[in-house]
């Protein structure tokens, strides 16, 4: 049984470390109430899904997924984790890319990523992004 | 004799109902080293000529069923085909006036049989070379597509992140209560947000990013004023006098690339326009055809024989004061193409005047 979450989760995968830092001092400034879980490869992030299948980590509400990175790419990760039984429908994943490039966008449809979302810009756009992420959980 | 690096690229169709004329004929091209295809007959031939692309056919007149000219005829009505050069095949002298008649597109030429074996191969060779260089520039112009598209991308992000940092310290350091402080920040801002634009620009260009968009209804001038925002400081600085004629309530356009197109048509402005105290006018023209809207300023001209070239990449229009972006225009024109629309320049003695229309149904 997955334990008792004070506050939904938020995990981001990303090589980049800057990335984690602009998300969460745009969370604090966000409406959403909710923790930021990190993960700088798809490896590690693989990893930490069979502590959530055992419940010892709760499940993340949504998982927002970088595309580029190096060794396994966000559609490596995406493409795993949706041969899992445990993870095909119920875990929200988003592809969390800085390119818009219709070749991924349909890629990632297809692999079974739930939106596909391009990195926003500055101040505003970043925040209103962060608030749009209230229709997949409870944060 | 020598065989060109790669020629086994090029393909060439040989076709005649006689084996025994497509062993000689395959035998004599040998030497060229291009892959070479059978076919024995009219029918067979287009088939192939539909599966690959072919620098030559050569083409027996004389053959059961669907003849040499018949075939030419086919290749020629096709819109794929229409260019393909052919070599007709004969062995009777009198078909030598036949072989012109009715092909005004695509190269013809004619080998009489007893076919002469460095004849042929000259023949045959002229346009496999050209075939091959065709292949080499379509190659080279692919690479460099992809080279600016993937450039375009990795500069962006890092800018992006860098923006959103600098949104950051802003709220950090309060520069909002530091005017000297909040200016220079301005500044830093204002000069990322020109190299957005430039990069974006760039990503226009080589037609990323853009696939995914639809058109929208939008009031223009409330997109102009938007774009205006980001120039009011350099506007003021040169005292320029800014007017707007009466504009249509809506336009169905891409917006985003709509505003690239004003960004960069302020940006252009501002680099050519002499001196101070010029006139910028966004002008909407409702004429028989559609709208027609465009940016008019005074302070700046284009000689009569420059007008067209303004929007090619990298040429500058006389008289450009400063650096300009010289990518600008030729953005421009790339994103009214995108809109099926046009653009074009008028100029005088003291203005210059870029004119485009949004290729709208609608009026």
């Amino acid at each position: 049984m997955s334990q008792i979450q004070e506050t939904a989760e938020i995990v981001m995968v990303d090589d980049d470390q800057d990335e984690f830092y602009i998300a969460s001092r745009y969370l604090e400034k966000s409406k959403l109430k909710c923790d930021l879980r990190t993960f700088s490869s798809g490896a590690a992030f693989l990893d930490y899904l069979k502590l959530v299948r055992a419940g010892e980590s709760p499940f993340p509400a949504l998982v927002l997924l970088d595309v580029r990175m190096p060794v396994m790419d966000g559609f490596d990760v995406l493409k795993r984790v949706r041969q899992d039984g445990a993870f095909q429908q119920r875990l929200t994943i988003m592809m969390f890319s800085h390119s818009n490039n219709e070749a991924d966008m349909r890629r990632a449809f297809e692999l079974g990523a739930d939106r596909y979302q391009v990195k926003p810009g500055a101040g505003q756009e970043y925040i209103e992004f962060l608030d749009s992420l209230r229709e997949y959980g409870d944060f | 004799m020598a065989v060109t690096l790669g020629s086994e690229r090029a393909n060439v169709l040989i076709v005649d109902d006689q084996p025994v004329n497509l062993d000689a004929l395959e035998e004599i091209l040998r030497i060229t080293g291009y892959r070479i295809w059978r076919a024995n007959s009219g029918e067979e031939a287009l088939r192939l000529l539909l599966e690959n692309e072919y620098a030559c056919c050569l083409l027996d007149i004389r053959m059961p069923g669907i003849d040499g000219f018949e075939t030419a005829g086919i290749i020629r009505q096709d819109a794929q085909l229409e260019n393909l050069p052919i070599i007709f095949v004969t062995a009777e002298a009198k078909d030598r006036k036949d072989v012109f008649r009715g092909y005004e597109k695509g190269a013809v030429d004619f080998l009489i049989k007893p076919l002469e074996p460095i004849a042929v191969r000259s023949k045959v060779r002229t346009f496999g070379e050209l075939f091959l260089q065709k292949l080499a520039l379509r190659e080279a112009h692919r690479d460099l597509e992809h080279f600016s598209q993937v450039a375009a991308h990795d500069l962006r992000e890092p800018l992006r992140k860098q923006r959103n940092l600098l949104d950051l310290l802003r709220e950090d350091l309060a520069l909002a209560q530091r005017p000297e402080a909040g200016e220079l920040f301005a500044r830093i801002w204002a000069s990322s947000e020109q190299m957005l634009g430039l990069i974006d620009g760039i990503r226009i260009l080589s037609g990323i990013g853009c696939e995914t968009l639809q058109r929208e209804s939008v009031d223009l001038k409330q997109v102009i004023e938007r774009c205006l925002e980001g120039w009011w400081d350099q506007l003021r600085e040169r005292n320029a006098q800014v007017q707007f004629d009466s504009f249509p309530r809506e336009a169905n356009v891409y917006r985003p690339l709509i505003t690239s197109l004003y960004n960069n048509l302020v940006g252009n402005v501002l680099d050519h326009a002499l001196g101070n105290g010029f006139e910028i006018r966004f002008t909407a023209e409702n004429s028989r055809s559609g709208w027609v809207f465009g940016v008019r300023n005074t302070g700046s001209a284009i000689s009569a024989n420059r007008l067209n070239d303004v929007f090619k990449v990298f040429r500058k229009a006389d008289g450009a004061r400063t650096d300009g972006r010289g990518i600008g225009l030729s953005v421009c024109k790339k994103i009214v193409d995108r809109h099926h629309g046009r653009i074009f320049a008028n100029s005088g003695d003291d203005y210059t005047h870029i004119q485009f229309a949004l290729g709208e149904r609608t009026a």
